[in-house]
């Protein structure tokens, strides 16, 4: 393959990290404890015996820690996860660069890490979105989803590294799209606090401004489509089968 | 409908002696998803600019 495939397929490797940082370092720590990588400089260390279990426990840890949804909703962990991923994404591309024989420059360590923190952004902001409409129920459907996204993009960043940057475009695009419709649709359904004037999400039960107690429209108000059901369901008493 | 209570749906009834409670939050308050719209763009950029340096 040509060079410019070749740092195509090493910034890639960084951009995993985005979606699984531990599981990207643990690939990374076995393919030098095991030999099939030359590991090399800032990363041999990797290839210790000792490194390599802890890699591989940290890996099983964040299996466990994307199911659960309680654990995966702390905040200060929003923020470890993209700068794990950004860290594991220097891992990855120091490790794929020692494989395809790629000089690593800034620009490679840069977009590798940068993607792989961007990546983590964007599936956590995803997760909060999924598990407001879904609650708690869809978090291990996500991380199935993104164990499944992992191994995919793994296979095919071997097999053809070009389609991976693909896929993620489009990804971006239509994240893109998707959050444009939420952030119209969020504002729309805001209503006004009559004390402070902050734009409050329609189901607040206080201003998160003035403190002052709103009236929660979302609960007493439910959508036209489904009131007009439960009006429908109360009004009409069940029919009786008509005896023939 | 007779007999019916009135619900104290806004909650100025139950503030502490020193002053308004702050809200309850959650584990983690939510992100909006101006946070979602601006990481998926940062994230195209940068695709486009990775794509255009590889000359894919």
């Amino acid at each position: 393959m040509d060079q410019q495939g070749d740092v195509l397929k090493v910034v890639e490797a960084g951009m995993l990290a985005g979606v699984r940082p531990t599981w990207t370092v643990a690939g990374c720590s076995l393919a030098i404890g095991f030999g099939m990588v030359p590991g090399e400089g800032a990363i041999a260390w990797l290839g210790h015996p000792l490194a390599m279990v802890l890699c591989c426990g940290f890996a099983v840890f964040e299996w466990l820690h994307a199911r659960d949804a309680q654990a995966s909703a702390l905040s200060a962990l929003g923020f470890a996860r993209s700068g794990l991923a950004a860290a594991a994404a220097l891992a990855a591309v120091a490790t794929m660069a020692g494989v395809e024989n790629v000089e690593v420059g800034p620009l490679e360590m840069a977009s590798g890490g940068g993607g792989a923190a961007l990546i983590a952004t964007l599936r956590g902001t995803i997760r909060d979105r999924v598990k407001e409409l879904a609650h708690d129920a869809a978090s291990a459907w996500v991380a199935r989803l993104e164990d499944g996204g992992f191994v995919l993009f793994a296979t095919l960043l071997f097999v053809f590294p070009l389609l991976p940057l693909l896929v993620l475009i489009v990804f971006a695009i239509a994240a893109a799209i998707g959050f444009a419709f939420a952030m119209v649709a969020d504002r729309a359904q805001r209503r006004v606090c009559g004390a402070c004037g902050h734009r409050a999400r329609a189901e607040a039960v206080r201003c998160p401004s003035c403190q002052r107690g709103l009236e929660p429209k979302a609960w007493l108000q439910p959508p036209p489509r489904m009131s007009a059901h439960v009006e429908a369901l109360f009004a009409e008493p069940p029919k009786k089968e008509s005896a023939t | 409908m007779s007999g019916e209570v009135e619900r104290d749906v806004s909650g100025e009834g139950d503030e502490a002696p020193g002053g308004p409670k702050r809200p309850a939050k959650g584990p983690r308050a939510a992100r909006g998803p101006g946070a979602g719209l601006a990481s998926a763009v940062a994230l195209l950029v940068l695709l486009s600019m990775v794509a255009v340096w590889t000359r894919c």
